[in-house]
């Protein structure tokens, strides 16, 4: 300490100019503590009047006006989801004394119901108390009217025109297309993550499932706002100024409308699902799980019965069938099992195997589809006929990871990344697989025994409709690999610039074309000859396919008869197809829940999507009426 | 001590700075009744607050009763043991400002990693990190005394660990906290005999460097000059400024009174914190605010006093850090101030010793005792007593 004070105090003049420095800093503080009041003193005092106007208890407040929502249109321009103006009546809560009184008195104006009441308590309790909220929408003329001329016994009370969304179609692509609701504090954590605080201020709609949720962003728009002068009670008396919103972009989809809903009822009252995809673009052309749920229940808050009784019901209409079950794919597995062998250089497309009917593995029986057996098989006829007995030894022949390092290429088993939530992996098997899933170590050994029911779509085998359409799409587009999507392009709705969401080519499958067209040419056969030769008679195009049936219980040693089990535990059917087969513009995958054989209830599915998209013929009574009404939204 | 020099005035009736403490309790506990007014609806209205409408009250109530023991603690240390304490806190400051940003470890609000969850309460190391850096730099501007003329020996290294806290704030970010330590440093450098030239040259370099990022980037341009009119973006970055100028022009000569403010009622985000001034400006009008800058300019002149004191005590360390102090309280309680009335852009700093937050109160309080320690030390030196 001693040596540095010294130190200081050789320097001549040091001191001085210590004190000469606080004083300037002292300078400086008071400068800023001068501006502050000037400040001060100019907000407070001079500029009061403009602050709080010309009137005592007067005041300015920012009113945000939301932008109306993005449409949402099909490929051909059929508008799949819009808005529409509606009056409400509406209440601000602390404005009101007593609230009840209010409300009964109000019903003796317009038509209250109680399911209103039920609305407008849960709304209360989800908003903020100075929000208005509305407690009955869509008002006619007449009670707008009737209203208005008693508005001055109500104050906190208001008739105000929203825009509330509308799915014109109802009950048709809602899994695609998903609905909005209340925001909700996910949605608020959401859009506070987004950074969009600001631009939410005045919406109350929030996209919670499917499209609506996925490009909520892109649907939202820009929020404007009004500066308005307002009186004691609150009432708007006038707009001092005016930022008008910018609406939401717009939709187009890739997905056909009226093919959707052609497909929808091709299910009828089944459980099911079916993705059909451009195989050139990658564009989903449907996407179908049934039953379906009508997504305009959610718009002004689902009421509690109707909530209840989409979950409770057995057959649960909310569950994505397409992109979040994931099933056994049965022998739709087999074309690309039968190009895993050609690949690997196991097969070749004319070696035949004798079947006898059975494969004996160390013991244990794996029985063929057919008693007896099919004979000599070779490739094309152990596509076209199914024969089990082929891939159980060809499985084994490929090994668990050779099937698995094969499938891996065509997305088994991975997230396709298709543009709506909610899409599950499925499962692709494999040796690194099982020893993640389980935990005991002598469950997490792969057994030989295991792979042979994989060969033919058993076993672990669990995939997505999405996955297999994908595949499919990827097998009919000779390898190449795109990205499932259901947004073909985006319309700013400002300068009206057209956003194409671009075909994404995943990647480039390293398979031989002469193999591709081997198992091609056994797709085909099994439309003319084989397993799905009755669904495609008299078909005026050429579709290649592949049946499929998946076990949903295994039956012990009892024979399986389809009129025997219970309903919900025969075995699911499959088809997977693509047409025209030399040019393919179509290529999907259907499934139906205990629809037992695929030849049988999931072909002909198969069939009146092709016809009508190929044709535009209609499945016979399918509903002309309904055609109509399609034709009306437009 | 401080205590007892509270309980015991006749027996030594000048012992502390009896304006400096009065000044600092009253912002003290008005800054808690605003907190409470400010906070009363929010909290009603919150969820996460279990719809308490004292749930800040009480916490700031703790936190002000830990910042009050933390201070009467404070006040025992001698400066001495403050000078050679400092590098080791500087750097165990730094090592919080390191740990804050760990994903997993710090906490995120508002897109801003800048607390450390400690079970019940959050700690915020830029806050401590303003009273590290007073400590600090003064140890250092008395050490290097004897070079402070030599440009490489004397302020470059003190420039060097000034950006590496610089880096470590903006990552988090926090660029109030960085304006606030960038300003400790340089003032402390000033007083402590940095070359009048340098200084000069540094000042204007900053405005250049700022003038050109205003030129080049048009969108900075907006962001800054933003501030000046906020209704072109009301609803956008404008928001909380154009209901804080609104709460201001409402408050008048005498306010709405406390309580009636409507801004603070969901409009004004932030208005316990960054915001405060406009609900006091609003409830209390021009009357309260000038009633809180007067006590600022009253605290931030006391502690320039007492430096001055302390240097014709040949006392260096604590006058460097009693003016230190005084920059910080002035500097923060400036910009949050100028912020609040559109006179600076948005930063993110409360309010000292008034604004709800633990970290905050924790580290004004205890600053505030080091700030009376200094007073208290000079009056018994110039008593003949040894310390």
């Amino acid at each position: 300490m001693r040596r540095r004070h010294d130190a200081f105090h050789q320097q001549d003049g040091d001191f001085d100019r210590f004190r000469f420095r606080i004083g300037f800093a002292a300078v400086a503080v008071l400068l800023a503590f001068a501006l502050l009041f000037a400040r001060f003193f100019w907000l407070q005092v001079v500029q009061h009047d403009y602050y709080t106007t010309r009137a005592e208890g007067n005041r300015i407040s920012l009113v945000p006006v939301a932008p109306s929502r993005g449409v949402i249109v099909d490929r051909h321009g059929t508008i799949l989801a819009r808005n529409y103006s509606a009056f409400t009546l509406e209440i601000t809560p602390s404005r009101v004394a007593d609230l009840e009184a209010t409300i009964d008195a109000l019903a003796g104006l317009i038509e209250i119901q109680a399911k209103d009441r039920r609305r407008f308590r849960k709304l209360m309790e989800e908003s903020k108390n100075f929000e208005s909220i509305p407690i009955r929408t869509r008002l006619t003329d007449r009670e707008v009217a009737t209203f208005a001329a008693n508005r001055f016994r109500y104050p906190g009370v208001e008739v105000k025109a929203r825009l509330f969304r509308q799915y014109p179609l109802g009950e048709a692509g809602s899994h695609a297309l998903g609905y909005i609701g209340r925001v909700n504090d996910r949605d608020l954590a959401t859009i506070e993550t987004a950074g969009q605080d600001a631009n939410y201020k005045g919406t109350d709609h929030f996209g919670k499932t499917g499209l609506e949720q996925k490009y909520e962003f892109e649907l939202h728009g820009q929020a404007g706002y009004e500066e308005v002068e307002v009186d004691a009670g609150g009432r708007a008396v006038r707009i001092l100024s005016r930022t008008p919103p910018v609406p939401g972009n717009d939709l187009t989809l890739t997905l056909d409308a009226k093919l959707q809903r052609v497909t929808e009822q091709a299910f009828g009252e089944r459980r099911g699902a079916l993705v059909a995809i451009e195989p050139a673009t990658g564009g989903i052309l449907a996407m179908v799980s049934t039953p379906t749920f009508d997504p305009n229940l959610f718009v002004d808050g689902i009421r509690n019965e109707d909530w209840d009784r989409l979950n409770t019901d057995p057959d649960k209409p909310m569950i994505n069938r397409a992109i979040y079950s994931a099933y056994p794919p049965g022998s739709t597995f087999k074309p690309f099992m039968a190009l895993a062998a050609l690949e690997a250089g196991k097969r070749t497309p004319q070696q035949a195997i004798a079947d006898p009917g059975f494969f004996n593995f160390g013991g244990h029986v794996f029985m063929d589809d057919k008693k007896g057996g099919h004979g000599m098989v070779d490739m094309y006829k152990s596509i076209v006929q199914s024969c089990n007995t082929y891939y159980y030894v060809l499985a084994n022949d490929l090994g668990i990871d050779g099937i698995s390092g094969f499938m891996a290429q065509f997305g088994f088993g991975q997230r396709t990344g298709v543009d709506v939530e909610g899409e599950s992996d499925g499962v692709l098997p494999s040796q690194a697989w099982k020893k993640r899933r389980f935990k005991k170590p002598e469950q997490q050994k792969w057994y030989a025994g295991e792979t042979i029911s994989v060969g033919i779509g058993q076993g672990y085998n669990a995939y997505t409709m999405m996955q297999l359409a994908q595949a499919t799409a990827t097998l009919a587009n000779d390898g190449v690999m795109y990205r499932p999507h259901l947004v073909k392009y985006i319309t700013d709705a400002k300068t009206g610039e057209r956003r194409m969401i671009e075909p994404e080519p995943l990647r480039r499958l390293p398979v031989k074309q002469q193999h591709i067209d081997v198992v091609k040419r056994a797709l085909v056969g099994v439309n003319k000859e084989g397993t799905g030769a009755r669904a495609f008679a008299g078909a005026e195009y050429e579709a290649a396919g592949k049946t499929g049936t998946a076990q949903v219980f295994s039956l012990r040693g009892e024979k399986y008869v389809a009129g025997k089990v219970q309903e919900r535990r025969r075995d699911h059917a499959l088809f997977m197809a693509y047409a025209p087969a030399d040019k393919p513009k179509i290529a999907l995958a259907v499934l139906v829940e205990n629809g037992g054989f695929g030849a049988q209830s999931a072909a002909p599915i198969a069939r009146m999507v092709f016809d009508y998209y190929l044709l535009g013929k209609l499945p016979h009574g399918a509903a002309e009426e309904d055609e109509s009404a399609v034709e009306a939204d437009e | 001590m401080l205590m007892q020099a509270l309980d015991a005035p006749r027996r030594a009736p000048s012992e502390v700075d009896f304006t400096l403490l009065w000044s600092t309790l009253l912002l003290l506990f008005f800054g808690m009744v605003m907190v409470y007014s400010a906070s009363i609806a929010i909290a009603e209205a919150g969820r996460f607050t279990g719809n308490q409408p004292g749930y800040f009250l009480m916490r700031h109530a703790v936190f002000l009763a830990i910042g009050i023991v933390a201070a009467a603690v404070a006040f025992q240390v001698p400066l001495n043991a403050w000078q050679q304490l400092a590098p080791w806190l500087f750097v165990a400051g730094v090592v919080l400002l390191v740990v804050v940003l760990i994903p997993g470890i710090g906490r995120e609000v508002n897109g801003a990693r800048r607390w450390l969850p400690l079970g019940v309460a959050n700690l915020q190391p830029s806050e401590l990190m303003k009273l590290f850096a007073v400590l600090y730099a003064a140890d250092y501007t008395v050490r290097k005394m004897p070079v402070m003329h030599d440009l490489k020996k004397a302020f470059l290294p003190m420039a060097g660990a000034m950006v590496f806290v610089g880096v470590l704030l903006l990552k988090e970010p926090d660029f109030g906290a960085f304006v606030v330590i960038i300003a400790i440093a340089i003032g402390i450098l000033f007083l402590g005999g940095m070359r009048a030239r340098l200084f000069a040259i540094l000042v204007v370099l900053l405005l250049a460097a700022f003038a050109v990022l205003i030129v080049v980037s048009p969108y900075r341009r907006d962001r800054i000059f933003g501030f000046m009119d906020p209704w072109t973006d009301a609803f956008g970055r404008g928001y909380q400024l154009s209901h804080a100028l609104i709460a201001f022009g409402r408050g008048e000569i005498f306010g709405v009174g406390l309580g009636a403010s409507v801004e603070k009622l969901f409009y004004l985000p932030e208005a316990h914190t960054d915001f405060l001034l406009a609900v006091i400006a609003e409830e209390l009008g021009l009357v309260g605010v000038i009633a809180v800058v007067a006590l600022f300019a009253l605290i931030v002149q006391r502690a320039f006093a007492i430096g001055r004191q302390a240097v014709a005590l040949d006392r260096l360390y604590p006058a460097l850090v009693a003016m230190g102090i005084g920059i910080w309280i002035g500097v923060q309680g400036f910009i949050n101030m100028g912020v609040n009335m559109g006179l600076l852009p948005t930063k993110g700093l409360t309010l000292p010793l008034m604004s709800f937050g633990g970290s905050g109160i924790l580290a004004n309080c205890v600053a505030l005792a080091i700030l009376l320690r200094v007073d208290w030390e000079n009056r018994q030196l110039m008593r003949g007593a040894k310390l």
